[in-house]
């Protein structure tokens, strides 16, 4: 098999089903920059140190640029232009550690954010959030990605503000029930 | 400045786009621009012997390969020293692809573009290059020994010999009661943005215009070097810098090769070209910073107060000098820091290695300095068998001391004068934050924990940049509105999220938005 030969991967990003034509030597990256216009991940390393180029596939963060596309093959991708929603007036609803992420200062040049996000939102959204987040959970959610700009203080900072509005809205959510369960 | 500047959060207009995937750095730029990409010298100091491109011609894909051979007019010839200094007497730089020697590890010496990276790169592996391998200096001692040379006529491998003194140092030395002499080394740091660099470039033949992006500190000048290098008016060439992901100093040197290469690429094909540096290339043929030999000599008195200073300084610039001297002259003027010298001397040696180049990061050339003043207080302190704090303390600039003019000529070509200060309250203020007469039960306390504590004081001095980052102009669109154009490109500064409260209404500017 040449690896200019192309084979079709059919994916579900973001929500939306996608099927692209890639060669089967595209990196998830290359194909998630390049093939889809998703330009928020971003390509620090290329060989999987810096977590700039985290996504999530199936939930799980992973490296982009340590992936294939055609591994993706079947599977439901998340990237950062993914990790907010939609409200029913159309209006854009951040995840909690985007908000906290702008409310604590905890990035500069922000090129290595998206990274941050999808790997920090992967670890809250899996959490139980009505247990108090320590500092080393914090830790272990950082801990593979690299940030130049910040020294990381704010980036903890942002971890433990958005694990706290976890907490608060799933203590509304649990005293009034009907209102729904969503953590965002 | 207002006070409303000061204990107010202010946020940055940027952050919106940021933490939703939206930036715009330059590899989002030029979705269907061809793909540069480099052959670069496996070698440290190699002369070419012979470039075969024919295994490469057949790639699919492939548009063009460039050599030095391909170069023309001012494009041929070396790349410009950015800031020339009196005392850089044998400036040193490469040209845009090797012509015949290779004097680093990196140096670019053949392009390639095609229709996209990875093609790129499969031509670029199947070009063969025969090399004829030349004896390589590396590091400050290597160098000074000169056995041998980067630059065959520079043959004590000395760029530039700069020296400043405030006194006459030896006589003092040698009146003081205490001297001591040490020798330090300080080894290189790579720069490493978490973007690396990258160009991209249009070309609109029609208005015979250039329309270039790249990730860089210097816009403005990269515009200037582009159309000298293309030949074009400076007015058919538009620089822009878009969101950068960080510059720690690589990117305020210009042109880099590629600034200049990927416009002109893009001119002879008619056709979008773009490259984006990946992280084997930063770490092989990007700049460097920090790497220095210090001979230091110190006088004092019984109280561990200095009263002479000698040092001498071996720079490491790397293979070229293309940013002259700035950083070594930081680190000579910079390095007494708050201290109240009566006689210092630097001394600086700047050489060549065939290492990459030498630029300005983070500090530029400060932090040498003040590792240089701050050893040299601990070993007073250690030999006076005084605390470390106090040894600082007794040599601090008093407050009466002002106007402080040390005598030395700072790398803008200006007097060194610090105008007001109040550095022993400083000092007393952070005694107290940091609890110091408590230090050492908490580092007790700390190894007990099995956690190895090194308390150390660093009291550095520097002159801080303009705010907001060098603005030059303002432009005064009409009464109620104004445009203040940031001299430096946004990166890690925050530049954006001072605009909103720049020009400051102190200035009698009439404003209510900015951009």
């Amino acid at each position: 098999m040449s690896t200019t030969t192309e084979r079709t991967v059919t994916v579900t990003v973001n929500g939306v089903p996608q099927q692209v034509s890639v060669p089967v030597r595209r990196l998830l990256s290359d194909a998630l920059r390049s093939d889809l216009g998703l330009t928020g991940t971003h390509t620090g390393c290329e060989h999987g140190v810096c977590g700039s180029c985290t996504v999530l596939v199936d939930g799980e963060p992973v490296r982009s640029c340590l992936v294939l596309a055609v591994q993706v093959d079947g599977a439901s991708v998340t990237t950062v232009e993914g990790l907010s929603r939609s409200d029913h007036s159309g209006g854009q609803v951040l995840h909690p550690i985007q908000e906290a992420f702008r409310e604590c200062h905890a990035l500069q040049c922000g090129f290595c954010t998206p990274g941050f996000l999808t790997t920090i939102a992967a670890g809250l959204d899996a959490r139980d959030p009505a247990v108090p987040i320590t500092d080393d959970e914090v830790e272990e959610l950082i801990g593979g990605n690299l940030c130049r700009c910040t020294g990381y203080a704010n980036i903890r900072k942002a971890c433990r503000h958005a694990a706290e509005q976890l907490r608060t809205r799933a203590e509304v959510a649990t005293s009034a029930p009907r209102d729904g369960g969503t953590t965002r | 400045m207002t006070t409303k500047l000061f204990g107010e959060p202010v946020r940055r207009r940027e952050d919106a786009r940021l933490i939703i995937g939206a930036g715009r750095y330059l590899d989002d730029i030029g979705a269907g621009a061809y793909a540069a990409a480099f052959v670069r010298s496996p070698y440290a100091h190699a002369r070419v012997v012979d470039i075969d491109v024919t295994p490469a011609l057949d790639v699919d894909g492939l548009l063009a390969i460039y050599t030095y051979e391909d170069l023309t007019g001012p494009m041929a010839e070396p790349l410009p020293v950015l800031i020339p200094h009196p005392q850089l007497t044998s400036a040193r730089t490469g040209y845009t692809l090797v012509r015949d020697v290779a004097h680093h590890v990196g140096e670019a010496v053949v392009m390639v573009v095609a229709v996209d990276r990875y093609v790129a790169e499969d031509a670029a592996a199947l070009i063969a290059i025969t090399w004829d391998e030349l004896p390589v200096v590396v590091g400050v001692d290597a160098a000074e020994a000169a056995v041998h040379a980067v630059h065959p006529d520079v043959p004590d491998n000395v760029a530039a010999r700069h020296h400043q003194e405030t006194g006459d140092v030896e006589a003092a030395l040698a009146a003081s009661a205490h001297t001591l002499s040490f020798t330090q080394y300080i080894e290189r740091i790579a720069s490493m943005p978490m973007e690396g660099k990258g160009v991209h470039a249009r070309w609109d033949a029609d208005d015979s215009a250039l329309r270039v992006h790249s990730s860089t500190q210097a816009s403005t000048s990269v515009r200037a070097a582009i159309a000298a290098k293309l030949e074009l008016s400076l007015e058919k060439v538009e620089v822009v810098a878009p969101d950068v992901g960080g510059g720690f100093g690589v990117k305020i040197v210009h042109p880099w090769p590629e600034e200049l290469l990927v416009p002109m690429a893009a001119m002879k094909l008619g056709h979008e070209v773009k490259w984006v540096e990946d992280r084997r290339e930063h770490f092989i043929s990007s700049a460097h910073e920090r790497q220095q030999r210090q001979e230091i000599s110190v006088g004092y008195d019984d109280d561990g107060r200095i009263t002479a200073l000698d040092v001498l300084v071996w720079h490491d610039n790397g293979a070229y000098t293309n940013y002259g001297i700035i950083v070594p002259i930081n680190t000579a003027t910079q390095l007494c820091g708050p201290y109240d010298i009566p006689v210092y001397r630097a001394r600086v040696n700047s050489v060549y290695t065939n290492t990459v180049l030498v630029t300005p990061y983070r500090g530029a050339g400060r932090p040498q300095g003040t590792f240089a003043m701050e050893r040299t207080m601990d070993r007073i302190a250690q030999e006076r068998g005084l605390d470390r704090l106090e040894v600082r303390r007794r040599n601090l600039i008093q407050n009466d001391q002002f106007p402080y003019d040390w005598g030395l000529t700072f790398q803008d070509g200006r007097p060194l004068v610090y105008d007001s200060g109040n550095y022993p309250g400083l000092v007393d203020k952070l005694e107290a934050l940091v609890d110091w007469p408590g230090i050492e039960a908490r580092r007790a306390e700390a190894a007990v924990r099995g956690s190895c504590w090194a308390p150390a004081w660093r009291c550095t001095w520097r002159a801080p940049g303009r705010a907001p980052t060098r603005a030059r102009t303002w432009r005064c669109w009409a009464a109620a509105r104004s445009w203040c154009p940031p001299g430096s490109p946004r990166r890690a500064r925050a530049t954006r999220r001072c605009s909103p409260s720049w020009p400051p209404p102190s200035s009698g500017c009439p404003w209510r938005t900015s951009r």
